[in-house]
């Protein structure tokens, strides 16, 4: 069907969902975060042995996995839309979009290779 | 009533003299009950013939006269300038080409408007009398035909300034109000319309417009439940 | 549409002067039958002050109780004081649903009933709830609703064009010539239809509901072409103007029951029309009004008097009446749930205007010989239909009615008739009144012969009339006439110059006002909202009949040989409410 303006590649509805549904799991997680880390932790003082052993359980990196992956896309899904208001050119967007994405990609990785090493560290 | 000495400080741009808008200052004294719209045409009938602005109805329904005063959209006939104190500055609104002084060309604005096709579409036979449409379904459109297209949600809106193509908050606003009719067959047409990045998703719940609206359109939560409307549809 | 830019000349079937209801309406008929349709407008066609009608429509639907064709000609014949003709209120009334549930189909927001159909609200002068609402927003809703029509069906728009001629030679209308608003410069427009639907002319007075808009343009280009203008001494005024403002608080008001009462805190009208109350109609509420104001019995002895909503309660109120909750907290501050609020008369709608027939074709005379190819509707017009005194809600019936019934008539006389020539030299009245303007050496301004004219009209031609003020009215008008010779503006750009577009309406205003009082001054009698204190009495033997007027040689022409039609049935009676 005809849009007589000028129309985009993407609808951009994919995108406002996601970012909603990102919205959502963030909040849950950091729902779940917030309890277990200040409601069923069992002592006032929180002991190094005791955090090491929640972070080598089997769904504590998991948890901080999906925590990574949903907060870098919605915090860069956000950014972008915002640059997109502002820059109309198609190379600008491209740059701008290819920044995000490197920056996207090495937060990841920092981010995975931080979960990982926690879970594989020998504790003394 | 009593007089009040005012200082009025208007964005003026005549376009056959100046390159550039420039700001020029009128002294002078009105009724402290006195409209913006009573400063205007006070300047413009007793000091400077040459000053330009819209204005019909006096009595907020046409739309004609919406302009930046200190910085807030609004409808200057029915704004008081005891809103304001005894300083004025009143700018065209933003967001538009000016044409002369605080009159913007809206030809852009209205032309957006059509592209949503803002008339009943139907595909069911007419009745012989009237379509039956009970108050509950009148409701969800009844605040969205308030809309007097003045323009200030348009002028008000973050994401319209930099993009002229966004199709802005006054024409998304007119799609809900047909797309939310009980009586129009044609919500996939404007549905797949508004369905694009300068479409309904370049409104990023700002509120701006809403505020900005002299009529009290909730026109934020209306296009909300137009992004609804469409996902569900797309999906 | 055939447009050559150049010349700034636009050839096209029909042109509609004003973006109103009657304009739209006629535009969007001959749109669909395929024609090619331009409306001009001086404002953007949702600016148009049809938008600013708030009570209703009147049909008789009969959704929430009885009704009937019979009893709507009959109120609005004797609303008119008999004035009106017959034939005209029957037409009207035969066409009035159709016209409502047209709109409905357009997509009108009608306020419903509980079981879904067009709710209806009784009116002042109107036997049955009549008036079909949306809020009190209703001449909005329409006017916003044709406006898109007329985008769907592809009318042109030339919005921001101010008409400063008609072409008209040998009774044969051939187009008009414009002033391009924003970008200053004459177009012609060479259509073989042209419809003027330019309005009311309230604005010929200070205290006024009317729009900037609204200096009754097209009936000074009539009158200008030497044509006539009918009845032009009925100017009704509204009985609750907003004090000191006289924008319109509907009279929807008192349709959802509200009171108006004086110093007192009683409800006056209980002397006027024990019956129908504070819904008798206008021109009986507004000399109400101006009686209590007159003999002292204003708020605090002032000019005004109070609409109390507030035994309605604050639901009602901000259902029902939203924008008159609005107006009356925004430029009065007083807020309608708990206090009442501050009103008085205020001139409203214009009865008379530019003489036409049945068929909105303009006539040049009482014999009724027409202008081929011009037409009138809508508040500019005189078929006569609202005689000399409209009820409420029956103006935008009318506008939207003979709107679609000039644009049927259009559309067949296109079909049936060439371009005609235009005149040789299209341009050069135009031409002359922006010289006139721009000249050197006039040192009047425009504002203050127009600040003048308004005052006076609201003090010495309003609800109250007497032949000592009428002389003095006239007295002034030909000062001011004399005045406009010497006007100048400040503006003398091509670019919006709204300087100039205001100092070519005072023209107008100074033109039709003289009609006004001329018409005025001979009719020895009182009818309608035309009340004269030196003849109080209604004067059926001397006085039923219109008056038609011309300007020759620059002086009024009086006529009252147009006979008013009247039906066996409906004979002038005593009128009591």
């Amino acid at each position: 069907m005809e849009k007589n303006f000028k129309q985009t590649s993407r609808s951009g509805s994919m995108a406002w969902l996601l970012q909603r549904i990102s919205a959502v799991i963030l909040f849950v997680l950091l729902l779940f975060h917030f309890i277990v880390y200040h409601f069923l932790t069992q002592s006032r003082s929180v002991d190094y042995l005791q955090v090491m052993k929640r972070a080598q359980s089997w769904w504590f990196p998991l948890l901080q996995f999906m925590f990574l992956l949903t907060a870098l896309y919605h915090g860069l899904n956000g950014v972008w839309s915002v640059l997109e208001d502002y820059t109309t050119s198609k190379f600008w967007r491209l740059v701008w979009y290819s920044l995000l994405l490197t920056v996207g990609t090495i937060l990841l990785f920092v981010g995975t290779l931080t979960i990982i090493k926690l879970y594989t560290l020998k504790i003394a | 009533m009593a007089k009040a000495d005012i200082s009025v400080k208007i964005l003026r741009f005549q376009p056959e003299k100046d390159k550039k808008p420039h700001w020029q200052v009128y002294a002078i004294a009105v009724d402290d009950e006195s409209t913006i719209l009573d400063v205007l045409n006070e300047i413009h009938w007793q000091h400077d013939g040459t000053l330009a602005y819209r204005r019909s109805c006096r009595s907020s329904i046409c739309g004609s006269c919406a302009m930046k005063v200190n910085g807030r959209n609004v409808l200057a006939c029915e704004t008081p300038i005891h809103r304001f104190g005894s300083k004025l500055k009143i700018e065209p609104l933003s967001g538009f080409n000016i044409i002369k002084d605080l009159v913007v060309d809206l030809e852009p604005f209205f032309e957006k408007l059509k592209r949503i096709k803002p008339y009943l579409i139907l595909d069911k036979p007419l009745p012989d009398k009237e379509y039956v449409q009970s108050p509950e379904q009148l409701e969800q459109i009844g605040e969205s035909t308030l809309c007097i297209l003045c323009a200030a949600c348009s002028a008000a809106c973050p994401s319209s300034w930099p993009n002229q193509d966004y199709l802005g908050p006054a024409a998304l606003l007119k799609a809900y109000r047909f797309i939310f009719d009980s009586r129009d067959d044609g919500a996939d047409d404007r549905l797949e319309i508004v369905n694009d990045k300068n479409g309904i998703w370049r409104c990023h719940t700002i509120f701006n417009c809403m505020e900005a609206c002299p009529k009290k359109i909730k026109i934020t939560e209306y296009l909300s439940r137009l992004k609804v409307k469409v996902v569900e549809n797309s999906l | 549409m055939k447009t050559d830019e150049a010349r700034n000349y636009h050839k096209i079937d029909a042109v509609i002067v004003g973006a109103g209801l009657a304009g739209l309406r006629a535009a969007l008929e001959v749109a669909k039958s395929g024609l090619s349709a331009a409306v001009i407008s001086k404002v953007y066609p949702t600016r148009s002050h049809s938008g600013g009608a708030q009570g209703g429509i009147a049909a008789a639907l009969a959704n929430v109780s009885e009704d009937s064709l019979e009893a709507h000609m009959f109120d609005t014949i004797k609303g008119s004081d008999y004035l009106a003709d017959q034939n005209i209120v029957e037409k009207f009334v035969n066409e009035a649903l159709k016209t409502v549930y047209e709109f409905e189909h357009m997509g009108v927001p009608f306020s419903r009933t509980a079981d879904g159909r067009i709710n209806q609200r009784p009116f002042g002068g109107h036997s049955a709830p009549r008036a079909c609402f949306a809020q009190d927003i209703t001449g909005h809703v329409l006017l916003h609703t044709l406006y898109e029509q007329c985008l769907k069906h592809n009318v042109f728009f030339f919005n921001e064009f101010q008409v400063l001629s008609l072409l008209i030679e040998n009774d044969l209308s051939r187009g008009l010539v414009a002033w391009d608003i924003r970008n200053g410069g004459l177009h012609i427009f060479h259509a073989r239809a042209v419809l003027l639907a330019t309005g009311g002319y309230g604005r010929a007075f200070k205290v006024t509901s009317n729009a900037h808009a609204n200096t009754g343009d097209g009936v000074g280009l009539v009158l200008e072409a030497g044509l006539p203008l009918e009845d032009m001494e009925f100017v009704q005024f509204h009985p609750t103007g907003l004090y000191k403002h006289g924008i319109l608080l509907s009279e929807a008001a008192r349709g959802e029951g509200a009171y108006i009462i004086n110093d007192q805190g009683e409800r006056f009208m209980k002397t006027y029309a024990a019956a129908k109350m504070e819904l008798a109609p206008r021109d009986v509420v507004s000399r109400a009004e101006q009686t209590e104001i007159n003999g002292g019995r204003g708020i605090g002895g002032k000019d005004y008097v109070y609409l109390d909503l507030r035994h309605l309660g604050q639901k009602k109120i901000l259902e029902r009446l939203p924008q008159i909750y609005d107006l009356a907290l925004n430029y009065l501050k007083v807020d309608a749930v708990k206090e009442p609020v501050p009103i008085q008369p205020t001139a409203h709608y214009s009865m008379g205007g530019i003489a036409a027939n049945m068929n909105t074709e303009v006539i040049k005379d009482a014999r009724g010989t027409m202008v081929k190819g011009l037409y009138t509707a809508g508040e500019s017009s005189c078929l006569s239909l609202h005689g000399a005194n409209r009820l409420g809600t029956n103006s935008l019936q009318d506008a939207a009615t003979f709107g679609r019934i000039a644009g049927m008539r259009m559309s067949a006389f296109c079909r049936e008739n060439g371009y005609s020539d235009l005149p040789a030299s299209p341009l050069e009245k135009a031409q002359a009144k922006i010289d006139h303007l721009w000249q050197k050496e006039g040192q009047e301004k425009h504002a203050a012969i127009r600040e003048d004219l308004q005052v006076n009209m609201t003090k010495l031609m309003g609800v109250f009339r007497n032949q000592d003020d009428m002389l003095k009215m006239q007295a002034v008008i030909k000062e001011l006439q004399e005045r406009y010779q010497k006007v100048t503006v400040d503006d003398h750009g091509m670019v919006f110059n709204l300087d100039l577009i205001e100092a070519l309406e005072l023209e107008n205003l100074l033109s039709f006002s003289e009609v006004i009082v001329e018409s005025a001054l001979a009719r020895k009698e009182s009818r309608g909202a035309h009340f004269r204190t030196d003849f109080p009495k209604r004067d059926d033997a001397q006085w039923l009949k219109h008056t038609l007027a011309w300007r020759r040689n620059g002086k009024i022409v009086l006529d009252f040989s147009k006979e008013v039609v009247i039906y066996p049935q409906y004979q002038p009676q005593e009128r009591k409410y």
